[in-house]
């Protein structure tokens, strides 16, 4: 699977400004048309489409397969869910420690997690992942354990007059953050740093003798992955109301992993859409049979037959040979 | 060149656009002439409970198959969803159950953890919810609603009562206690020692089995000697593993077993072989209960399904009579939300378990408590009741 990843896929392809003009009235005009549980399913889609953004970082541009990206994502929910219910309520204040907890933690972990390559990395990620895992679903008297959660959170108080249970004002908030994520994201990728993870992924002994720290720069990108997870995961919490240990499960890692190799590792695009297409799916298929896994396999079977690099990176291969054509 | 590939761009994300609109403004167009009653199922359909879920579903449609599909000559269209034993996954088909399909009842709940995290959507979208299985006692307590009303049990229920037979009845003093390490083990024990120790008995030892132990031997090995007897929660599969090796290890001709009914549930006897012969253990209902009611419930059961019920497709069919008895009340007018709340409160009836209805204050279930001894008779093994201890004289009622 890492060999398939490690795949050089286009990481950049300037698509015209009318095209990315065009998906972003979409993006603001579809809470109008949508009903309310369409509303709701597409604010998953972006909540979920952050994270996985955040997984690409890791795994499509450093190279590193990450199965403890979850925690990342639990730790600032719970962090954010346990002030929320202590009385603090300004968003954007419990933003920051909700990012600053993941952020530390991932510099901790990074240490321990990034002496190690390739499956073994794959494997010390899983440990620690789980091992936090069972923390939330033991340490009842911060986290309410496995049956209660932390319910009650309700949704953020952002300091202006606009009430955030309108589902459309909720909606309009996470696609905001995510759009000012992706474009962060995307200033990262693109920044000599950003060139220098990529680096590092297609050839790290070279980098090395190129005078590079490639362990200093995977560790930045891993922190920097679990900073946008961790908002994710914020808003994740507000959006449902509470939180379970099973945000923090390896489960809810492969999930994320899944939607990054649908979309398409190292796109960034790529994983928000295989969010899109994993999470409406699976409430579509479900809603007709109770068979519903059975047809996601089949899906996921159909896209590693003929879309090796995910729905984007193929289609963006398709794209740049008609463009070679072309010229 | 450059405009005819935007135009393909365009076109894709066009199609994007119109697959996801498709997908999730749900079915606004069709109008039908007469409104059904719409009841949303949310039950695990995959995961370690999924065969609960399922159980709850036959009895629910063969409850609706009794009655043609039809309360107060309306159509009943039943909405099922696969809550997978999560509680992100369970809210958000319950917001497309409520928000899409504009359900008028929600039913069904396997896990309490589910429970709690629809609990506040299910209060602020004010939709009657009838748990149909979910135990957690704070459910009809302090996180109870009237919203919420619970057909199936509240652990502690059924087991509180077990503690006054076991000690004045079965006359065993020193009792070891052993249930899964999660919520509901923790407080289904709590209820039994709970009653064991008010009645005068003493709890010696407990041990906790992580859920989902395929190997009780260190567990097993642990069991002090002295014990009078063992009280033992398990189900699903832990149940099956647990009586087997109790067996296997030689305790259960020396300890005698005693339980809550999940542990020798119709659903895991077929797969224990004789080894649970002799349990005793105390339960909201029985399979080989000798009412009229259930007699004809476990006939048809048997006839559509060529399985024996267990105490989750019991469950689902008193959550669907409920349903129904609620509706009919009202004439099919469940316009009112209040009207149709107080209307399901008042529901009672003659349920295959026995005498039906809910508390008012709670709205939790009252039911009679059967103690049952397993029995193999005609080959075939089955919980003979051997006492009952009526509503009115179980002092768990009176528990704040």
């Amino acid at each position: 699977m890492i060999s398939i990843l490690n795949k050089l896929i286009p990481a950049e392809t300037n698509l015209p400004w009318l095209a990315k003009v065009t998906m972003l009235l979409i993006l603001v005009l579809l809470p109008f048309i949508l009903s309310s549980y369409g509303l709701s399913l597409l604010t998953k889609v972006l909540i979920f489409g952050l994270f996985a953004m955040s997984l690409d970082i890791l795994v499509g541009f450093t190279g590193l397969v990450s199965f403890n990206h979850a925690s990342f994502f639990g730790v600032a929910a719970y962090t954010v869910g346990i002030l929320v219910n202590r009385g603090f309520e300004n968003f954007w204040l419990l933003l920051i420690p909700g990012i600053a907890i993941a952020l530390l933690l991932a510099g901790l972990l990074g240490l321990l997690i990034l002496r190690s390559s390739g499956a073994y990395f794959l494997m010390i990620t899983l440990a620690f992942g789980q091992m936090l895992f069972a923390l939330a679903w033991k340490w009842r008297s911060l986290t309410g354990g496995d049956d209660d959660g932390l319910p009650g959170i309700g949704r953020p108080e952002i300091g202006l007059p606009i009430s955030m249970w309108n589902e459309q004002n909720f909606y309009f908030l996470v696609l905001i953050l995510f759009i000012g994520s992706f474009l962060l994201i995307k200033k990262v990728i693109k920044s000599p740093f950003g060139k220098s993870i990529v680096g590092t992924r297609e050839n790290e002994l070279r980098m090395q003798s190129l005078g590079y720290n490639t362990w200093l720069i995977k560790y930045i990108s891993y922190i920097i992955a679990a900073g946008f997870a961790a908002l994710a995961g914020i808003l994740y919490t507000y959006f449902n109301g509470f939180i379970s240990p099973q945000e923090l499960d390896w489960s809810m890692s492969g999930y994320i992993l899944l939607m990054v190799i649908i979309g398409g590792a190292g796109t960034l695009v790529g994983p928000v859409v295989g969010a899109a297409v994993i999470i409406i799916l699976q409430n579509l298929i479900s809603t007709y049979t109770e068979l519903w896994p059975l047809f996601m396999g089949l899906i996921f079977i159909l896209c590693v037959l003929f879309a090796r690099d995910g729905i984007v990176g193929s289609l963006l291969k398709l794209y740049q040979k008609k463009v070679g054509e072309m010229k | 060149m450059k405009s005819q590939l935007f135009k393909k761009i365009s076109i894709v994300l066009l199609l994007f656009f119109f697959i996801l609109t498709a997908g999730c403004s749900g079915d606004k167009t069709t109008q039908p002439e007469q409104n059904p009653i719409k009841i949303g199922l949310l039950v695990p359909y995959t995961g370690v409970f999924a065969s609960n879920g399922y159980d709850i579903t036959r009895g629910i449609e063969l409850y609706f198959d009794e009655i043609g599909w039809k309360a107060a000559g309306l159509e009943i269209k039943l909405l099922k969803e696969d809550s997978e034993m999560k509680g992100p996954v369970a809210l958000q088909k319950a917001r497309r159950l409520v928000e899409s399909e504009q359900i008028d009842i929600l039913t069904g709940i396997v896990s309490s953890s589910v429970a709690y995290a629809l609990r506040d959507y299910i209060v602020a979208n004010e939709v009657p919810l009838i748990l149909a299985n979910a135990g957690a006692a704070e459910l009809t307590k302090e996180q109870g609603s009237k919203y919420i009303f619970r057909v199936s049990f509240a652990n502690g229920q059924y087991e509180y009562p077990m503690g006054d037979y076991v000690f004045n009845e079965l006359k065993l003093g020193k009792i070891t206690v052993l249930a899964p390490d999660y919520a509901a083990g923790h407080e289904k024990a709590q209820g039994f020692m709970d009653g064991f120790k008010t009645s005068g008995g003493e709890i010696i030892q407990e041990i906790y089995p992580p859920l989902g132990t395929t190997d009780f031997g260190p567990y097993l090995a642990q069991i002090n000697k002295d014990a009078d007897a063992v009280w033992v929660h398990f189900s699903g599969t832990d149940s099956i593993s647990f009586v087997n090796q109790y067996a296997e290890y030689g305790l259960k001709d020396k300890i005698p077993l005693l339980s809550s009914g999940d542990l020798v549930d119709e659903s895991s006897l077929p797969h224990q072989g004789d080894a649970p012969i002799g349990i005793i253990s105390s339960h909201h209902y029985s399979a080989a209960l000798n009412t009229p009611e259930n007699q004809k419930y476990v006939k048809d059961y048997r006839a559509k399904y060529n399985d024996d019920p267990n105490m989750f497709s019991e469950q689902g069919y008193v959550a669907a009579r409920v349903t129904v008895e609620a509706i009919e009340a009202l004439e099919g007018d469940i316009s009112d939300t209040e009207k149709l709340l107080s209307s399901i409160k008042k529901v009672e009836f003659k349920a295959p378990r026995g005498p039906f209805s809910f508390d008012p204050k709670t709205q939790n279930v009252i039911f009679d408590t059967y103690i049952r001894k397993t029995e193999k008779i005609d080959g075939k093994l089955r919980n003979t009741v051997i006492h009952t201890i009526p509503a009115d004289k179980n002092p768990w009622y009176l528990l704040k």
